[in-house]
This record gives C-alpha cells, sequence and structure tokens, in this order.
C-alpha cells in the first residue's frame, strides 16, 4: 500500500514537471568574474545578480521609474541627505531564513568596507564618506550619506541585499532565483526561489519559470545557430549582422526596441598634451573643421548600410531612449557635403585638386583609430573614410585591439580621431559627471584640464554641477537639456548614430516585455513563462 | 723485412676520443715509397680512426699524441692551411662506402671538377686531358652523358671507381683506402684490387690497405701490419707475417683463415 | 604529372600578371562604394556581387591578390633566409655557440607574440599608409616565422655537417667555400624551399588574424586575408555562396604552389 502510494506521488510529481512551464535557456557571453553580488563589474555577473538578488528600489526597466521593491515605501528627507526604508513584512531569504533591517545594515557595511574593493561601493561614498545606517524599528532603516545627491534611488537598483548569516550571497537569496548548480565555462543553472514574494495579479506566486539555464557562450554565430535550433529560448542584444537572418526563420521572433542607449560617435583629440602634431590639433579645435566633418558624414548611409538599418541619426549624448533626459529639441545635422566644403573655404581651408588644404597649405589628413573585431563599426569607419574623401580630407583607418585602444585615448593620448561607441548604463546625468567636467578624466577630447579650455566647456561645468547640486527635477532638465544644446552645437563628440535595441526570441516564450535597458528580455524574468508543449 | 728504399710514412699515433675511450695507444708503423701496405685488425679496432689521423681529419674533440712523418715532414700540428695542401695532392683518401662517399646533390662532373680545382687550375682542358687518361685508366667512360649523372645512376662498383678517380686526380704519393671492397660483390672486389695493384705498379703509389680481410691483403700487399689493441702488434711482408705469426692474436687470425688462403706475392700476373 | 605542372604554373602565371594589370583589368577601383548596391548578388555589372558595403568584391579580390601574392612570397622568402642563415651557423659553430643558438630559437617561439604585435603596433605611426602598414605586417612575419624552420634547417645542416661526402671532400683537400657552396648548399636547399612554399599561404592567412591587432592591411585596402574575414559568418555563405570566391581562389593558389614544389625542389 505505502509502496503504491510512492508511486502515485512519483507520478503525479512527473505530470505536474510535464504541466510546470520549464526551463528558459539562453546564453551568456562570458564567464561571470565573480558570484559575489557586492563585487559585480562584468555583464555577465550583473545578469546574475539582476536575476537572483533582491534590491530596495528597482528600476523598471520598462517605464525607466523607481520601483518599490524590499521596500514597501522610502522618503527622502528635507536635507536630501538621508533615505528612510519601510521594509515589506514577512519577507523569508531563499534559505528560509527572516530578512530584516539588520540585514541592510550587514549588507552596506561589507559594502563600504575598504578591503572588500567593491565597484558597486562608490557611488554611495557620496562626498567621500560611506553612508550610515540607523536602524528604526523592526521593519524601518534609514541611510544617511555625507551630502544630498539627486537620484538616490538610481544607486539602490545596484545594491543586492545579502544576509548577515551569508554575506556573499551564496546561499540565502531574496530574488526570483537562486544558483542551483555551476559549471565554470560550460552553465550557469537557476533555479526558482520558491520563497520569492512578489505574486501575480491573479495571487500566483512567481516566479513562473522552474528555473533558467545561462549557457557560457562566447561565440555570436553560435548563439544565433543554438537559437535557430530551438536549443535557447532568446538573444539579447543581438547583432545588427543577424537580424536579417533570423528574420525569416520559423520559430524565431526578432524584435527592434528602436534607437537604444548605445550612441556611435567620434571625436578629434583636442588635449594640448597630446602628442601629435599642432597644426592638426588646431584643425581640430576649429569648430568649423569639426561641423564640416560632421555635416560631410552622411548618417542616413550609416544607418542603413553599416547598421542594416538598425540605427538612428543620432543629434547629442541622450537618445531618445532615455525617456527621462532626451532633448526632444535636437535635431540630428543633415547630409550636407557641399555647406562642409563651403564651411571649410570659409574658414581659410582650401582645395588644389580635390584635396583639402589649410591656410598654411598642410594637406588635410589624419588618422581614424577604433577597435578591432566590431564589424558594424569597422563598416562605419570605411563609410566615413569615403564620406570624408569627398571633401577633400585623407583618412588613415587604423583598427586597434580594444585595450590598446583604451590606452591610446585615456593615457597616451596618442591620437588624432576616434570612432567608438558609448552605452549610457546609468540614465541620470549625475553617473556622467566624469563625462561633462573639463576636469573629468573621461572627458575624451581634451581630459583633465585644471581649468576649462573654452566658454563653452565652462559652461558646461556650470550646468552639470547645477544639475547635480539640486533635487528639482525641473531645474535639473533644464540644466542637462542646455548641456545637450551645447554639446550639439560644438561637437565635441560627432554624435552619429544610436544602435536600435535588438533582441530575438522564440514565441514560446510569453509575457516578454522588451526594454531598452539591461536585461533588456530578462528585466521581468519573474514573470516570464514557457507555453506548455516546449516543456522538455 | 723489405729493404727500406725511401721512408713514405712514419707513424706512431696515439689517438683518444672526447669520450675517453683510446682507440689507438702507439701505434707505430712506417711505409716506403711505392709499396702496399695492409692494416688488418678486426671491426672497431681503430683502422678507419688510423686513416683519418694520418690526414688529421679526426673530428673536433679528439686528442691525438705522436707524430706523422709525410716524406720527412711532421704532419701533427701542421695549419689547417698546410694541410688542406696536402690533402688529395701528396696523400688521398678513400672512404668506405662509395654510395655515401659521393654527394647525392652533385653531379659525377661537377664533383670531380671540385676535387680538381682544389689543387689545379682552373683549366677545363688540362682537366678534361688529366680526366680521360684517367677514366681510361679506371675503365670508366668519359663522355658527357657519364659526367652530368648523379651517383645515385651508378652501380656500386662505378661510384668505388669514381672514386678512386677522385682521389688520384692529381697523381698523390700516398693513397689510403678504408676498406674499398667491403661493400662490393666479389667480382667488382676482384676489379677493384686489380685497378689498385695497377695503379701501384704504374704511378708508383703507395697503398695503405686497410681491410679486415686478409684474403685481399694476401692478394693485393707487400707488407702487413696487424692492429690488435690500439696497436701494431705485427708488421712485415705478407708472407712472413701469415706463415710465421709471432702474436698470439695474429696466430689466431691466421689460423681462422685456414689454410685455403693461397698466399702470394703480388709481384706475379695480377688477373688470376 | 606533366601537364599538372605546366596548369599549376600557368594559373599563377595569369594570376600574376591579373593582379598587376588590376588598374586595367578590374571592373571598378577596390574602394568604390556603390551605396545604392550594397550586398548585390552577382550580376554583369559585379561579376562576384558587392560587400556590405557595395564594393565589387571581384575587383577587391584582383587588387587584393597584388598584396597577398606579391608580399606573403617574400616574407616567406625573409624568413627561411633568416632560418637558413641561422640553421646554418648553428650547425656550423662550435657545440657551445650552436646550443646557444638552439635555445634562443626555442625562446623565440615561445615568446608572447600577441604581446610584442602590440607593442609593434604601439610604435608604429597611426598615419602609417595602408600599403606601407601591411608591408610592415609582412616584414613582421617574415621577421618572426623563423624558428620552426630555423630547427629543420640546422637538424638538417647537423646531418650535412656529418655526412662521408663532405669529409671525402675534406679528405680531397676542397677549399672551406667550396665545401660549402658545392657540398652543403646543395643538400639544404631542397629543406629551405620546401619551407618557403609551406609559409606563403601560412603568412596570407597570418595576416588576416593580424588585423585585429590593428596590424596588417588596413581600409580601404584589400588583402585576401581581409577578404576572408567575410566568411567569418557561416549562414551568409547558404545565402551567399559567392562569398567564398576569395576561399576558393587561396585554395587554388595553394594547390598549385604545391604543384610547382616538388619540381623546384627536388634535386634529388
Amino acid at each position: 500500500m505505502r509502496k503504491h502510494l510512492r508511486l502515485l506521488a512519483l507520478m503525479l510529481a512527473c505530470l505536474c514537471r510535464l504541466q510546470a512551464a520549464g526551463v528558459l535557456k539562453c546564453c551568456l557571453r562570458a564567464e561571470p568574474q565573480t558570484l559575489d553580488p557586492l563585487m559585480v563589474s562584468d555583464e555577465a555577473a550583473e545578469l546574475i545578480r539582476y536575476l537572483t538578488s533582491g534590491v530596495l528600489i528597482r528600476i523598471n526597466r520598462y517605464t525607466q521609474q523607481p520601483e518599490a521593491e524590499l521596500a514597501e515605501s522610502w522618503a527622502v528627507s528635507s536635507d536630501g541627505r538621508e533615505l528612510r526604508f519601510r521594509l515589506r513584512a514577512g519577507l523569508r531569504f531563499s534559505d528560509g531564513s527572516s530578512f530584516g533591517p539588520e540585514d541592510v545594515e550587514c549588507t552596506i557595511r561589507r559594502l563600504t568596507d575598504p578591503q572588500l574593493h567593491s565597484p558597486v561601493a562608490d557611488g554611495f561614498r557620496v562626498g567621500g564618506q560611506p553612508p550610515v545606517v540607523k536602524i528604526l524599528s523592526g521593519r524601518e532603516v534609514a541611510i544617511r550619506f555625507a551630502q544630498p545627491l539627486a537620484g538616490f534611488e538610481r544607486l539602490f537598483d545596484q545594491l543586492s541585499v545579502v544576509a548577515c548569516e551569508d554575506p556573499q550571497g551564496q546561499r540565502a537569496v531574496l530574488g526570483p532565483y537562486f544558483i542551483a548548480e555551476r559549471k565554470p565555462g560550460q552553465y550557469i543553472q537557476l533555479s526558482r526561489n520558491p520563497r520569492y514574494w512578489k505574486r501575480d495579479a491573479r495571487g500566483r506566486a512567481l516566479p513562473y519559470l522552474d528555473g533558467i539555464r545561462l549557457e557560457i557562450q562566447p561565440n555570436r554565430q553560435l548563439e544565433v545557430l543554438k537559437l535557430v535550433r530551438g536549443e535557447i529560448h532568446l538573444i539579447q542584444k543581438l547583432d545588427p549582422d543577424f537580424y536579417p537572418q533570423l528574420e525569416n526563420k520559423p520559430g524565431v521572433r526578432v524584435y527592434d526596441a528602436g534607437p537604444g542607449f548605445d550612441a556611435e560617435l567620434m571625436w578629434f583629440n583636442q588635449a594640448p598634451q597630446a602628442p601629435i602634431a599642432e597644426h592638426k590639433k588646431n584643425w581640430f579645435r576649429n569648430l568649423a573643421f569639426r561641423r564640416a566633418v560632421s555635416d560631410a558624414i552622411s548618417r542616413a548611409d550609416l544607418c542603413r548600410i553599416a547598421f542594416g538599418g538598425r540605427a538612428t541619426p543620432a543629434a547629442g549624448p541622450v537618445s531618445p531612449a532615455n525617456l527621462l533626459w532626451y532633448n526632444r529639441q535636437l535635431r540630428p545635422y543633415p547630409y550636407d557635403p557641399v555647406g562642409a566644403g563651403q564651411r571649410l573655404r570659409e574658414a581659410g581651408f582650401q582645395y588644389r585638386g580635390g584635396q583639402l588644404y589649410d591656410a598654411t597649405g598642410r594637406p588635410v589628413e589624419f588618422s581614424l583609430i577604433t577597435n578591432a573585431g566590431n564589424r558594424s563599426r569597422e563598416r562605419a569607419a570605411a563609410l566615413i573614410q569615403r564620406d570624408l574623401q569627398k571633401i577633400g580630407m585623407r583618412v588613415q583607418l587604423v583598427t586597434l585591439e580594444f585595450r590598446s585602444l583604451i590606452e591610446r585615448i585615456t593615457r597616451s593620448l596618442a591620437y588624432e580621431a576616434c570612432l567608438l561607441g558609448l552605452t549610457n548604463v546609468d540614465l541620470d546625468p549625475n553617473s556622467q559627471m566624469n563625462l561633462w567636467l573639463s576636469s573629468g578624466a573621461n572627458h575624451q577630447w581634451n581630459p583633465k584640464q585644471p581649468k576649462p579650455a573654452t566658454a563653452w566647456e565652462a559652461e558646461i561645468d556650470r550646468l552639470m554641477l547645477r544639475q547635480a547640486s539640486t533635487l528639482d527635477r525641473a531645474l535639473r532638465k533644464a540644466a542637462f537639456d542646455r548641456v545637450q544644446m551645447i554639446v550639439h552645437e560644438q561637437l565635441p563628440f560627432i554624435y552619429l548614430v544610436y544602435r536600435h535595441g535588438l533582441s530575438a526570441y522564440r514565441p514560446v516564450v510569453r509575457n516578454l516585455k522588451p526594454a531598452g535597458l539591461f536585461p533588456e528580455l530578462l528585466w521581468n524574468a519573474a514573470e516570464l513563462d514557457l507555453e506548455p508543449q516546449s516543456t522538455r | 723485412m723489405q729493404a727500406n728504399v725511401a721512408e713514405l710514412l712514419a707513424v706512431d699515433l696515439t689517438v683518444e676520443y672526447p669520450s675517453g675511450q683510446r682507440v689507438l695507444n702507439g701505434a707505430r708503423f712506417t711505409m716506403s715509397s711505392g709499396e702496399i701496405l695492409g692494416l688488418v685488425g678486426e671491426s672497431g679496432t681503430g683502422k678507419s680512426t688510423l686513416a683519418l689521423a694520418i690526414l688529421q681529419l679526426l673530428p673536433p674533440g679528439t686528442r691525438l699524441d705522436g707524430s706523422v712523418r709525410f716524406r720527412g715532414k711532421e704532419l701533427v700540428g701542421l695549419s689547417e692551411r698546410d694541410l688542406r695542401q696536402i690533402r688529395g695532392k701528396q696523400i688521398s683518401l678513400i672512404l668506405q662506402s662509395p654510395m655515401t662517399a659521393l654527394n647525392p646533390a652533385l653531379r659525377i662532373g661537377e664533383q670531380l671538377w671540385q676535387a680538381w680545382i682544389a689543387h689545379g687550375p682552373r683549366d677545363r682542358e688540362a682537366f678534361q686531358m688529366r680526366l680521360e687518361r684517367l677514366m681510361g685508366a679506371l675503365r670508366l667512360p668519359t663522355d658527357r652523358g657519364f659526367l652530368q649523372r648523379y651517383p645515385r645512376e651508378l652501380s656500386v662498383g662505378m661510384a668505388q671507381r669514381v672514386l678512386i678517380a677522385l682521389a688520384t686526380l692529381h697523381q698523390p704519393r700516398l693513397l689510403i683506402a678504408d676498406e674499398p671492397t667491403s661493400a662490393l660483390d666479389l667480382l667488382t672486389q676482384a676489379e677493384t684490387l686489380e685497378l689498385l695493384a695497377e695503379l701501384n705498379r704504374e704511378s708508383g703509389i703507395g697503398i695503405l690497405f686497410i681491410s679486415h680481410d686478409l684474403n685481399c691483403v694476401a692478394q693485393v700487399c707487400d707488407r702487413v701490419a696487424v692492429l690488435h689493441g690500439g696497436e701494431i702488434v705485427e708488421c712485415g711482408p705478407v708472407r712472413d707475417v701469415f706463415e710465421r705469426p709471432a702474436h698470439p692474436y695474429v696466430k689466431r687470425l691466421v689460423q681462422m683463415l685456414g689454410a685455403r688462403t693461397p698466399v702470394r706475392n703480388r709481384h706475379p700476373s695480377p688477373a688470376t | 604529372m606533366k601537364l599538372s605542372l605546366r596548369l599549376a604554373r600557368g594559373t599563377l602565371l595569369i594570376l600574376a600578371g591579373v593582379s598587376l594589370t588590376a588598374e586595367w583589368v578590374a571592373p571598378h577601383h577596390y574602394a568604390e562604394q556603390f551605396r545604392e548596391a550594397i550586398n548585390e548578388p552577382p550580376s554583369w555589372r559585379f561579376p562576384l556581387g558587392t560587400d556590405g558595403l557595395g564594393r565589387d568584391r571581384l575587383s577587391r579580390l584582383i587588387y587584393g591578390a597584388r598584396v597577398s601574392l606579391l608580399l606573403a612570397p617574400l616574407a616567406a622568402g625573409l624568413a627561411t633566409s633568416l632560418a637558413g642563415l641561422i640553421g646554418i651557423a648553428s650547425s656550423l659553430s662550435g657545440p657551445w655557440l650552436e646550443r646557444l643558438l638552439l635555445v634562443s630559437t626555442d625562446l623565440w617561439m615561445t615568446l608572447p607574440w600577441v604581446f610584442l604585435l602590440l607593442t609593434a603596433r604601439a610604435l608604429l605611426p597611426l598615419d602609417t599608409e595602408p600599403f606601407a602598414s601591411v608591408t610592415i605586417t609582412f616584414l613582421l612575419l617574415g621577421l618572426l616565422g623563423w624558428p620552426a624552420t630555423a630547427r629543420i634547417v640546422a637538424a638538417r645542416a647537423q646531418q650535412i655537417s656529418q655526412a662521408t661526402y663532405l669529409l671525402q671532400a675534406r679528405a680531397c683537400g676542397e677549399r672551406r667555400h667550396q665545401l660549402w657552396f658545392r657540398h652543403v648548399w646543395p643538400n639544404l636547399r631542397p629543406v629551405l624551399l620546401a619551407q618557403f612554399w609551406v609559409l606563403v599561404p601560412a603568412f596570407i592567412l597570418a595576416e588576416a588574424n593580424l588585423s585585429f591587432l590593428g596590424l596588417g592591411v588596413s581600409e580601404p585596402l584589400p588583402s585576401w586575408g581581409s577578404l576572408l574575414r567575410d566568411l567569418e559568418n557561416p549562414g551568409a555563405l547558404w545565402t551567399q555562396p559567392w562569398i567564398a570566391a576569395p576561399a576558393v581562389v587561396v585554395v587554388i593558389v595553394i594547390a598549385c604552389l604545391h604543384g610547382v614544389l616538388p619540381e623546384t625542389g627536388g634535386r634529388q
């Protein structure tokens, strides 16, 4: 009798297995460098952190608005320096231990431990000081910073809350999944966290899926092949070269989310300390020269040819994908090679036999560096080379290995012009201070200036500091809009295109809501589901 | 002992290999002009070493003591430059196996020409004349077609005769022939022996005939020296040594040869 | 055998001829972008179709031959000569120097090449002309490609230096240069030639890989190596089989070179 019961239970279990949502499969493009949620610095690790850990405030990747997560609600103090969280009641970690404000305190303490060198910690050391945590009650905790800072909430999207008993977040997690198995170099298997707190509209416990299997596959072609064969369910950040290939494949859908957060841009090296010819720096500092280059490049051709139509001409640093900060007044410069030539002549340049010379009679030629291995970008570089040839400029293209490219644009400054993509991970302008301030190390065209080299850079400095020092969103928006306008007019960065957010998936995946922000398809992983027949 | 007409070569050698092995230990003998001296001994007793040592061709690192006097001139310690003048011109050497002693990548004519210009003038006509006489004597063809051949296109016997031609191009006083017959079949062996005897007869060339084959030695040599344990244990006219060996080793050697050996002098008709 | 040899030689000659007269033979300039006609299939106007930038694939193949067919053999020649010199020197010299040379050859093989090539790229000015850049790349390949060959040459030279015929030649009183040029060299030459023909295709392909380090040919100049990079995407091969043309040509060239090989290398 007992034996029969056990058999029945087994059969029932099998049946449930058939009915259950199953395991979603996709690829990681690299081995995560760490599984410690407080040590994340690479994209693979970031995805695992996103899927496994709980945070106090989550930026909704679709609406780009902060949402309450482990915190039921929060409030900013009047001086803008303190955040007060009220935690959800009855939350438990995946190992069954209960969650309380002590865990938030442990998390912050471990994060800001100077021994840990957490890359996430930098954002929390506002004014160089770690925040102070105060437990107010069994459900309330306050975090106080040394200085007020606009957009505090976004910091907390990066901060996985870990248990005091398991500070490395290995056993006890608060996210929808936990790491069940890991085979380095092969896969990471995530399983459903049965104690996850979130429920769907009908009160059913999330997540629906039994788990997610992340296979480590650095080769993009094989990833595409696996999707076609049905061995994985989705691809995020699809390369535009594969888009047309997958468009007509049965059982595969492609999705173009429109302009994404990745901008392709080129800039000229204006740094006075750069080891390049002085007369070239004079061209590069000449607005008419930069404007002529910008006008001579056919952005439409870049979109159509280099990116297979999966890009949109760009006007400024913030793409329309950024719902909160995009400056709607900016328009991309139209393609105008004739106007460009006119502009150059007015600025003292002259043409002899189709070749452009500056006022001192030197031929206009410069090298444009870009990183090797990105086919779309290499094609874009070849198009730019040809476009600029039409206005008499000779461009030498040099594709460099990525690290040596970074070495050149950050340290040696031994380059003349650079073509690169920039990704804004964080939507808030505060995360771009290092880029726009003239003293910033990432102020690529002329980094680490002791004082602003031009009036417009001084104005950008003032505007960036102003937006950072106020909590008034309208004021901040106005200031940052002005920054975008100055950059558009002065062209220190010549913005070319915004790459579209592309993804591909198999329609058996239900409830997908592709977003522009990372992780584009898996951001609502707790709500994803698979059609029953696909379960095997 | 035969009357010492004129001393051609006087050897007294001790040779030690880099490994420390002493191959020759005061091996001493002399040769007179125009004679054929047979040097016999088992394989590995240092016969070839002795041949190379006379021409100072031992591999680097080999220790050589003693003296090699050639026509009254000491060769040990001579500069490479002076030695080169002697090699091939005064003293020639024929190495063991004719097929490997010829350069596989060079045509016969070219090899002979190289040996010619090593000592002679770059005079094609003189070379041609000398070659014709020599090749005739060696019963080798002298036509272009033959000289255009590569060593691999020759028979072993032919190759051996080319080698002899190479060695006697400049009419040396002394020819050292290291096992010239060991690679040959019986018929070619006989032919070669005959050739050497003929050369000796006609041009008075002294021949140091190195062999482990007592039969051959008996056929062509005037005298014989027996190498054993790095020393010359017995040296004398062929008949004396073979008929009345004094040293126990030589006794055994001759016994093993048995009674079937027709010990005879070379001066009667060579073709038998 | 005779026919295939003639065929191989003829093919190589035709290819060399076409590449040298590319200005007249190629239907378009290699850098011209027909932006209204990207990724076109073969047609009368573009016999091998166009690439992702609308450039005529046939013209690029023809111009690319100039870089690859000219420079790869030169680089292979350089590498083989270096290998020959070092191999011969090591077999010639005393045991002490020989060991030193062979050890340094092995060391050379184990050097972190990617790092060194990156350094080379860093030292190279950015405004280097495309042709200069690719020439330097092949020069580097030539300078770097010798060790394996040197080892083979050294082994062969060692073998030759102990050959009986060399001893025989010394016994004939031949001079040092005679020994070298008349006895050692003719036996070494086939080894060097064989190595040369092996290095040519290896270098054609290596140049393509070096473009990832910023060396090699730069846009818009084509080389066979850079054209072969179009084949990275195997999916495209099914829908556009004509893009495999450069690979086919490279295979033909390699086959022809090997066809010519026994004739040039086989003196023995």
